[in-house]
């Protein structure tokens, strides 16, 4: 056998499958497009922004009732986890709550009231710069999930949240298989 | 113009049959590189900033490795990439296997499906067979035995 053909053969077919990953990555939808290199969200505990954190804010009635009800948290820590219940009562409080799944996921199912940021698709940090930009103060309270399990795209949210500056991020373990099963308030499609 | 093909119809039979399997593991992985990330990622082998473009490339080689087995077309090149692959993917799940990691093979869905570690645990065990097998068969195709036929003799065929 001509080893040395096999090998040019087996470059092309290499090289081709390089140039075409690139090519339609750049003209594919926000949703299906990845960034070129990955973040590293490995979900461990890494220290936040935890000097510059003692909370002053210059809170409304209701932001402050919220910071009240919501679990002590250090805020050195990525995220905090809560159970079902904590998670109910701060959405009735009207905490801020963050879809981290697919998009697609998303519009099939989400907790009311929750707003996407998929981690895996190609917007996800533009849509946490903005929530700064919209007027989230670094000590929003905020409820990540996904859909419970051993899923891992709500503590790699919580990562990003964190590195953005936010440092009241709950993650709600169960997800949304689990909220859903309790009854508790859930809307469909694209909308919050 | 001649043509070089295999002296046996199994050989045949097999490689087109491969490619097959390839051209169809490729589908849902380029409809959805988040999703395929997401699975390479679950892995928890390769590095962060390797994922993406592991997730960008990967279906494309399968597919046109897929491409060239059916139709003859640098077929033995893409044997080779193909026995490559597969090696690769039985390490990768061998040693999530060894290190407790349950993962969803990701071969032909990226669509995560809800099932406990026990059942993803003896999903692996078979796509690790499975791929063993394919490995077989992509080395008969790499070394299978070739000869340069006339077009028209092999119509006549």
């Amino acid at each position: 056998m001509n080893w040395k053909r096999v090998l040019v053969e087996a470059a092309i077919l290499i090289v081709s499958a390089a140039i075409l990953g690139a090519g339609t990555n750049v003209f594919r939808p926000e949703a299906r497009k990845l960034a070129w290199i990955g973040d590293d969200l490995t979900p461990e505990p890494v220290p936040g922004r935890a000097g510059s954190s003692t909370p002053t804010p210059a809170a409304t009635g209701s932001r402050k009732d919220l910071l009240s009800l919501a679990p002590q948290k250090d805020p050195g820590l990525v995220y905090l986890e809560i159970s079902g219940e904590v998670a109910f009562r701060l959405q009735g409080a009207g905490a801020f709550f963050l879809d981290a799944r697919r998009s697609s996921a998303y519009e099939s199912g989400h907790i009311a009231g929750a707003v996407n940021i998929a981690v895996w698709e190609h917007d996800a940090d533009d849509r946490i710069s903005a929530l700064a930009a919209k007027g989230m103060k670094p000590d929003e309270v905020m409820v990540v999930y996904c859909s419970g399990g051993a899923c891992e795209d709500a503590s790699m949210l919580a990562a990003k949240l964190s590195q953005a500056g936010f440092y009241n991020v709950f993650l709600y373990k169960d997800g949304f298989p689990a909220w859903q099963s309790r009854g508790w308030p859930v809307t469909r499609g694209k909308q919050p | 113009m001649n043509l070089l093909v295999e002296t046996s119809w199994p050989s045949r039979i097999i490689r087109v049959g491969l490619g097959l399997v390839f051209v169809y593991s490729s589908w849902s992985k380029l409809a959805d590189p988040p999703g395929f990330a997401q699975m390479i990622w679950n892995y928890r082998i390769l590095p962060a900033y390797l994922v993406n473009p592991a997730a960008l490339v990967l279906p494309w080689m399968e597919l046109l490795a897929g491409l060239a087995l059916v139709s003859g077309i640098l077929h033995k090149g893409a044997a080779l990439a193909a026995a490559l692959m597969l090696a690769l993917f039985i390490a990768a799940l061998a040693t999530d296997l060894a290190r407790g990691i349950a993962v969803d093979c990701g071969c032909f869905s990226v669509v995560a499906q809800a099932k406990s570690a026990t059942e993803l645990f003896a999903g692996m065990q078979l796509d690790i067979l499975r791929d063993a097998g394919l490995l077989l068969l992509a080395g008969q195709v790499l070394f299978s035995r070739m000869e340069m036929r006339e077009p028209v003799e092999l119509q006549g065929r």
